[in-house]
């Protein structure tokens, strides 16, 4: 049963502009996140994720542009943000980790309104974390472990995780995952995760933005994103031909006088490329989108 | 265990396959239900919104339909109607590859098509 | 509020403490033994009242509070409350332990820490606390630790003076000093000054509090 309560309100940002210092970050960037979805937010590393995450929250300021929820302004606005959790990965180095996992949670406790305490005693035996122990005296998968559980029970309507699987190893991934998508099951809560482990994450996704350098170059269902591009391949010959009047290719490698492309197009392109008996045309994962879109033309071979 | 899905084609779709191979193969006969898009997402680890688009295909193609408060059930003549479908998508989606293949071991046609024939016996195909 | 105040609270409990066991110690010490080294220490009790305040960390608190949605008004004003509150019982403390062991004090000076050294210890608390939540705004580093000792620093030079005027009370050159009272214009002067001190800080601390960045 979703509670149309705990859905929330579309989190809404215009222009914005982020600047460290002279080094821009953000860039004029436009963004919806609209209620009831699990959206994950993929980009390189030093594209922006956590900067843009930290001002989407009210945690951090921005040279310019406005971050609104429900219509209102999100900075230090306390009714938008005891419907806004963002957990952030912790390292061993800051001033937060000094403190016990058990001061951490009560914390959240204090500060999300609709925090579960039972959920989360259920999560915490679940990873099996020693609440006692000082966050930067745990592994990382613990202390990863934690801030997963502190977003998972403020059952907040909207939910920001950034890179909460860093620590995790695979296993505990895909507890992660089945987790999450449970509590989705449940509540219908929003939740936006940005990672860097995008193919495991590609299903649980609805929904993919990814920035490249301060800004936003897509914003999709997952599928919709990832059903346009394929990866055509034949000889480098036949592959040039057949694309020399189509769209450019985003990417391409050669191995020998074999070429690989990546292609971003539409049903009726690849269709048409199927049809041509010397190319292949093969599905590209969400990975494989991505390093395409930021790879930035790399070309190998 | 989401390893049974590949990079091939989008998630939903194999959903629909998988549910449709199962309609085919007689795993879901009319009139009985196909798991929930719940279980479904459970099972391969997804997101339920991609696990019910995949339904939904079933469901705008006829083959399924909704009880409510229930779940999906086959639809009646379910399994017909898709056999018609694939039978359309025969030529395309197979033929035309077993073909380019003997192309490439450079089979020609009446080695190709006694080929056909003999597997046909051997699978008893009528 | 109330949630600010109990993290906050819970910060400072322990040096609170610390704080009452040392008032019974040293009182129970010089009420019931001879030993001359609990009236030194109890001479040193307001050093020690103004050490809490300067030192008082509530960076991480505030941070990750804010970090859990707090908002930045209500963090400010729950930590001036709550530090107020830290000062008060430090003051109270200072007072009684003087005022328990009143009778019991070789040096007559003791009876002299009334209402006038409380006031001017109130003063220099509260120069040093303004500080200490400026600091709360600032990341580790020398500008954090300066700031910490520029708050200190003038503080316990009040503390000293103030202590100096009462165990000298015999030396001719401190008279203008006395009495040691808050309505001697000299030391209104004085305890006026570190109050605008404490003002200042107070608004700078303000504004850096509007702007807060929740830091990784």
């Amino acid at each position: 049963m979703t509670d149309q309560m705990s859905r929330g309100h579309t989190l809404c940002a215009r222009k914005l502009n982020k600047s460290y210092g002279k080094q821009p970050v953000l860039h004029n960037l436009d963004l919806e996140i609209e209620p009831g979805h699990i959206y994950g937010l993929i980009g390189r590393n030093g594209a922006g994720k956590t900067t843009l995450l930290s001002i989407l929250t009210g945690q951090n300021t921005k040279n310019s542009g406005e971050v609104s929820y429900g219509g209102q302004p999100v900075w230090d606005n306390p009714r938008a943000l005891g419907d806004i959790c963002f957990t952030r990965e912790l390292s061993p180095s800051s001033e937060v980790a000094a403190l016990k996992a058990e001061d951490y949670l009560m914390a959240a406790r204090l500060f999300c309104p609709r925090w579960d305490a039972d959920y989360a005693d259920t999560l915490i035996r679940k990873f099996d974390i020693d609440v006692k122990k000082r966050l930067n005296r745990m592994s990382k998968g613990q202390m990863s472990a934690v801030t997963i559980v502190a977003a998972l029970a403020s059952r907040a309507p909207l939910t920001f995780l950034d890179e909460p699987a860093a620590g995790l190893d695979v296993v505990m991934r895909e507890r992660f995952y089945r987790l999450l998508l449970d509590d989705y099951a449940q509540t219908g809560r929003t939740f936006v995760i940005s990672t860097h482990i995008i193919e495991e994450a590609a299903g649980v996704f609805e929904r993919v933005i990814v920035l490249d350098e301060g800004r936003v170059i897509a914003d999709a269902l997952t599928e919709d994103l990832v059903g346009e591009f394929r990866y055509v391949s034949g000889s480098a010959a036949a592959v040039d031909e057949a694309l020399a009047a189509g769209p450019a290719p985003l990417q391409t490698q050669t191995v020998g006088s074999h070429k690989i492309a990546a292609v971003r197009g539409d049903d009726a392109l690849f269709d048409r490329l199927a049809a041509n008996e010397a190319l292949t045309v093969e599905g590209m994962n969400l990975q494989n989108v991505f390093v395409a879109l930021c790879g930035h033309g790399d070309e190998e071979g | 265990m989401k390893g049974v899905l590949n990079d091939q084609s989008l998630i939903y779709q194999q959903i629909a396959q998988m549910l449709e191979d199962g309609i085919l193969r007689g795993e879901y006969p009319d009139e009985t239900a196909v798991p929930s898009t719940n279980e479904l997402a459970r099972a391969f680890n997804i997101n339920p919104a991609t696990a019910a688009k995949g339904v939904n295909r079933l469901v705008e193609d006829g083959l399924l339909y909704k009880r409510r408060g229930v779940g999906m059930f086959v639809a009646p003549g379910a399994s017909e109607a898709l056999r018609q479908k694939r039978q359309k998508l025969f030529a395309k989606d197979r033929v035309r590859d077993l073909v380019r293949e003997a192309k490439r071991l450079k089979i020609d046609r009446e080695e190709l098509l006694q080929l056909v024939a003999d597997e046909a016996d051997k699978e008893e195909l009528k | 509020m109330l949630k600010m105040l109990v993290l906050y609270s819970q910060a400072l409990l322990g040096s609170l403490l610390t704080m009452v066991v040392y008032m019974l110690v040293l009182v129970a010490g010089v009420r019931l033994t001879d030993i001359g080294l609990f009236e030194t220490y109890i001479y040193a009790t307001p050093i020690l009242a103004l050490a809490l305040p300067s030192m008082f960390g509530g960076g991480t608190v505030t941070n990750l509070a804010l970090g859990f949605g707090a908002s930045r008004r209500l963090c400010y004003w729950s930590l001036q409350l709550a530090s107020l509150l830290m000062i008060g019982i430090c003051l109270a403390v200072t007072w009684l332990t003087f005022h328990l062991s009143a009778g019991w004090m070789t040096h007559r000076a003791s009876v002299s820490w009334t209402w006038g050294g409380t006031a001017l210890l109130f003063c220099a608390c509260e120069f040093a606390l303004q500080s200490s939540i400026l600091t709360c705004t600032m990341e580790k580093g020398w500008r954090r630790s300066l700031t910490v000792f520029a708050g200190w620093g003038p503080s316990f030079l009040l503390v000293m003076a103030v202590e100096v005027c009462l165990l000298l009370d015999d030396e001719p050159l401190f008279d203008v000093l006395r009495p040691l009272n808050i309505l001697n214009p000299i030391w209104m002067t004085v305890g006026g000054i570190f109050l605008a001190g404490a003002l200042v800080l107070a608004i700078i601390a303000r504004v850096r509090f509007n702007k807060l960045v929740v830091r990784q």
